[in-house]
């Protein structure tokens, strides 16, 4: 690229990346009190690197090497932000029965699939919530999911889940994977612990995933251990995040939680149907090197997949499958348009409003985490 | 083709729309969601609608209403709840005969040691089975009884 | 009531994943419009309703010598919860093939398809209804707690209103075309599930030690 070319492509990227400045300030930075010099700082930070991320993902054209850096960081600092709130409101990660008749526990977005049969047959939601508390309301959660499940599919997994940064954090670590074959059958799985779920939730009327196999209870908030039933319920998620979130990430450099477990995963796949943004394969151009099918975060592309020039409906439109195809033959595609043009407008209308999400979601988790540690290093303690 | 074409690409310009809506009707979304489906938490956790009042002069008694809500129809076991509020002003112990279905007989004697957080049940109506629990909640105090559906 | 359809929701895929190969083979060679689709396939559903009323009746005959039996009822439905859940592990994680009558109607099938056409999917439905595969026995044993005939018909009518809802749109959707994948599914939920009826039947037979 000569200097001319290339200081178009730098006047180009920044001209794509202004809309983003201004809903990133908006949206994300609306509400802070930028005041306190203890929050300033923070935000200012997290404000930069929104907008440099997003700045990186138009200049470079990679997609999923910085929207991966900016959620390994947002999952992280969630963990953070999330365990320091509860020392300081609770003194323990422990949610005890007296929390949950409060209506103290913030909705997860996990919970989701086994709300619909209960609520749509008896209008209650089962979950110890608000409905429209502060933080994590169910009624905000369930308007945030819906608006991003429209907008953007399954791509809930790779730009806003926390639980899902810290699977790919995992799943990064290792460069080269022990474990490079794993039956394409697991991939079921997640439809079949989403089938029980549901099914289980809907006959004891209250959220037995979160019960029973919620991972991320780990390294969020879980019942207080004080029976024998709470105390094998702590032993079962603590051993599915040590299996799933942990160790098979390591070994097969894949999110193995995401792709052969999580059941609102599974769930989320189904907006993938009725989404516009999907991931396509230009047949003509791919040398069948089967690079994209090894290296699939999901294990969201096969053979089958591969010939017929689409991804599987597990797809979370992670962009790591376009950046390293060496024939540059997959991309973004808006359905409806034609195939294999206007690759860089469909692109970037899909990175608008995936990263929108992202910037005010991950954003938040990443100013909350930064805040908190911001506060020790001053203060000495993460908490008031 | 062009259509599909011109559709496709609407949709995607919607997405930001839809992105943005989301975060900025967030509030009104959420209140108009609730109002139009109805929804509410489930009484297996908010102990269900108060039925009545107790007025006991320095704090008040709430009886909720008995629950046996199932998915389709009743369960065959639920509860009743029964809080005292506010928490400041309660006395070391409570005494109180509590007729939970309002049919004018006492149901079950509740001795509440509101120190140690226990309590006692002696049952008059075989409907109601044991404690399920004290709770030292934010603003109150709970206690709930496992009943038996008729 | 609620207990069966739930039941029949969550064995519908399974069910479905077995018994869509003899189906549907029939159901996309024969029938030529969704409305003789839809015919051929109530007859078969209601041939599938009657294999699933007959085990109505002999479930409420188990239930009711089960009540004669002992005193101790909680502690044996417990531990049959617990060898069924056992079955469904190992039918949903192993290379085993379901019992499931229709499975052996292959030969016979092309026999009778052809002499009496319009009773073929009544009995194919029958057959498919008639089997013993683990989630079936979980249902046999939950309706054999009916203490009525009503009570126990009544349970095998919603649990086969649960699996129905699989079989319904399944010739329109075309989900005969990814009958391996739905098995995949159908396996690894009784697998789940097979947790569940174990932990329900832990309980009972710690519910059943403690009252003993």
């Amino acid at each position: 690229m000569n200097a001319f070319a290339a200081n178009r492509e730098w006047k180009k990227a920044l001209l794509f990346s202004l809309p983003m400045l201004l809903i990133s300030g908006l949206l994300f930075l609306s509400g802070k009190p930028l005041t306190n010099p203890a929050k300033l700082a923070p935000a200012v930070i997290t404000f930069l690197f929104i907008n440099i991320t997003f700045f990186c993902m138009i200049y470079t054209g990679q997609t999923h090497k910085y929207r991966s850096r900016f959620f390994i960081l947002a999952s992280l600092l969630f963990v953070v932000s999330f365990i320091a709130n509860l020392i300081e409101v609770r003194g323990t990660m422990e949610l005890s029965a007296a929390n949950m008749l409060d209506g103290e526990t913030p909705l997860c977005p996990l919970v989701i699939p086994m709300l619909i049969i209960p609520a749509a047959l008896t209008h209650t939601i089962i979950f110890p919530g608000s409905l429209f508390a502060a933080h994590a309301g169910v009624a905000p959660m369930l308007v945030l999911w819906l608006g991003f499940s429209l907008a953007v599919g399954r791509g809930w997994c790779s730009w806003i889940c926390f639980f899902g940064g810290m699977d790919e954090g995992f799943s990064r670590l290792c460069r080269k994977p022990k474990i490079t074959a794993v039956d394409s059958k697991w991939t079921a799985l997640p439809w079949a612990v989403l089938l029980g779920i549901v099914l289980t939730s809907a006959a004891t009327l209250s959220p037995t995933y979160c019960a029973w196999l919620c991972p991320f209870k780990t390294v969020t908030e879980f019942p207080a251990i004080e029976s024998a039933k709470t105390a094998l319920q702590a032993v079962i998620f603590s051993s599915l995040f040590i299996g799933l979130v942990v160790v098979l990430p390591i070994l097969t450099g894949r999110r193995t939680q995401c792709s052969l477990f999580c059941p609102f995963g599974a769930f989320q796949s189904l907006f993938n149907k009725i989404n516009i943004f999907a991931v396509r394969i230009n047949r003509a151009d791919c040398v069948n090197c089967n690079l994209c099918l090894q290296k699939c975060p999901t294990f969201s592309l096969d053979e089958q997949s591969l010939q017929a020039g689409k991804t599987l409906l597990s797809c979370t439109k992670c962009g790591k499958c376009i950046d390293i195809c060496p024939k540059k033959a997959i991309a973004f595609h808006i359905k409806g348009t034609p195939l294999h043009l206007n690759l860089q407008t469909a692109r970037v209308l899909y990175l608008y409003p995936a990263f929108t999400f992202a910037a005010v979601i991950g954003g938040g988790c990443i100013y909350g985490g930064l805040e908190r540690i911001f506060r020790l290093a001053v203060t000495g303690s993460m908490i008031h | 083709m062009r259509l599909q074409a011109l559709f496709g690409y609407s949709a995607a310009v919607l997405t930001l729309i839809v992105a943005l809506a989301t975060f900025i009707g967030m509030n009104s979304f959420s209140h108009k969601l609730v109002d139009v489906t109805g929804l509410k938490i489930s009484p297996w956790f908010s102990g269900g609608e108060i039925l009545g009042t107790i007025d006991r002069g320095s704090y008040k008694i709430l009886k909720h209403r008995a629950v046996f809500d199932g998915l389709i129809g009743q369960k065959a076991e639920g509860f009743v709840q029964i809080d005292f509020s506010p928490t400041a002003d309660l006395p070391d112990r409570i005494n109180e005969k509590i007729d939970f279905d309002l049919d004018g007989k006492i149901d079950f004697a509740l001795e509440y040691d509101v120190v140690a957080n226990t309590a006692v049940i002696t049952a008059y109506n075989p409907r109601v089975l044991s404690l399920a629990g004290c709770y030292v909640l934010k603003e109150r105090r709970a206690v709930r009884v496992s009943l038996r559906n008729e | 009531m609620l207990q069966g359809f739930l039941l029949g929701l969550s064995t519908g895929a399974t069910c479905l994943a077995y018994c869509a190969p003899v189906l549907f083979p029939y159901l996309l060679g024969e029938a030529k419009s969704i409305r003789q689709t839809a015919w051929t396939l109530s007859r078969f559903m209601l041939g599938r309703l009657l294999g699933y009323l007959v085990f109505a009746v002999f479930a409420w005959l188990t239930g009711n010598y089960l009540n004669t039996l002992t005193d101790r009822r909680e502690m044996l439905i417990g531990f049959i919860y617990i060898l069924l859940a056992t079955l469904l592990l190992w039918y949903g994680l192993g290379q085993t093939s379901v019992p499931c009558a229709a499975g052996s109607l292959r030969g016979f099938a092309a026999t009778l398809a052809q002499e009496r056409p319009a009773l073929f999917p009544l009995l194919l439905g029958l057959f498919t209804g008639l089997n013993l595969c683990p989630p079936f026995l979980l249902a046999f044993i939950a309706a054999g707690e009916n203490s009525t005939l009503g009570h126990s018909l009544l349970f095998f009518l919603s649990f086969f209103a649960g699996t129905a809802l699989f079989f319904l749109p399944a010739p329109l959707l075309g989900l005969g075309k990814n009958v391996s994948q739905l098995k995949n599914v159908g396996r690894l939920a009784a697998a789940v599930m097979s947790v569940y009826y174990f932990y329900s039947g832990l309980l009972l037979l710690w519910g059943g030690m403690i009252s003993s």
